[in-house]
């Protein structure tokens, strides 16, 4: 019984990261295709590092808790801030060719708002172990119906917002730089 | 290195693109690293897709890829052929007045 409640507690936990994910990501399209918002070459890889995070919960979901899932969503978490500090510190100092793109929200910039994610997200990690504890041996997802049932249709939500963002990268891109000035497809 | 001559930043309204000094001009002559990221995005993809799946080890590849790949991007990206890996712009010093130092 108390097993049950555990595993039920690490499932909702892991949902909820992964919600919060899927609404960051859906907010960046939304400002992207709403307001114009093309993304620049780092901006997109921080986008990657979130999908990166996403990875590592899905298998969660998909195959039973397992460190290694999890050791592959901290990698991501980890390269999320190494990407938008340097981005952050790229744009500092203003000056044609570095100065923060697209709009502030509540004053903070893409990347600044990437950092204070990358670390809720590392804390989000450290409080379920430090809180949860190890998540081996855990009742299988299956035993939670309902719970299951919106893991998978977050999961296929967030493989939809990733198909979505790779449309997108070959419009703008195509196999080539990267510009934030156009979509070189659409050209 | 110094701090940047503001003189040198300059920006080029045709293209709607700013430009940092001979930054671009000297970094468009390497070439490759750039067009990395439509392949990045594909190997994504197909790891969300796959894990999804239930196809572990295949996901597991295709997100490592990803990975290295990203940071391979990541490094170009921010690879100044002008300043290295250095941020010569944040660099912080106040001219000793007499007396000082």
């Amino acid at each position: 019984m108390r097993k049950d409640r555990l595993s039920l507690l690490h499932y909702l936990y892991l949902f909820l990261m992964q919600l919060a994910l899927a609404g960051i990501q859906a907010a960046a399209l939304f400002m992207q295709f709403a307001f114009g918002e093309t993304p620049c070459p780092l901006c997109l890889l921080q986008r990657v590092a979130m999908f990166g995070v996403s990875f590592g919960i899905i298998k969660n979901f998909r195959e039973g808790f397992s460190a290694r899932n999890a050791g592959l969503s901290m990698i991501f978490a980890l390269l999320l801030p190494v990407i938008s500090v340097r981005q952050t510190l790229l744009d500092i100092y203003p000056r044609p060719g570095h100065e923060y793109i697209g709009s502030a929200i509540f004053g903070l910039h893409m990347p600044v708002w990437s950092i204070l994610i990358a670390a809720a997200l590392l804390l989000g990690f450290a409080l379920k172990s430090a809180v949860l504890g190890g998540d081996d041996e855990l009742t299988p997802l299956q035993k939670f119906p309902a719970l299951e049932k919106a893991a998978n249709a977050l999961s296929v939500l967030i493989v939809a917002l990733c198909a979505v963002n790779f449309a997108s990268v070959v419009l703008q891109c195509g196999v080539d730089a990267c510009h934030t000035y156009e979509y070189r497809l659409l050209r | 290195m110094d701090r940047p001559d503001p003189q040198e930043l300059t920006h080029d309204p045709e293209k709607r693109e700013p430009v940092f000094g001979r930054d671009r001009a000297l970094k468009e002559t390497r070439g490759g690293g750039d067009s990395m990221m439509t392949p990045i995005f594909a190997l994504l993809f197909a790891a969300l897709f796959l894990a999804r799946r239930g196809n572990g080890r295949a996901a597991a590849l295709c997100i490592l890829a990803t990975l290295v790949l990203a940071i391979g991007l990541f490094l170009f990206e921010i690879y100044s052929p002008e300043y290295g890996f250095r941020m010569p712009w944040i660099q912080v010093s106040l001219p000793l007045t007499a007396g000082e130092g």
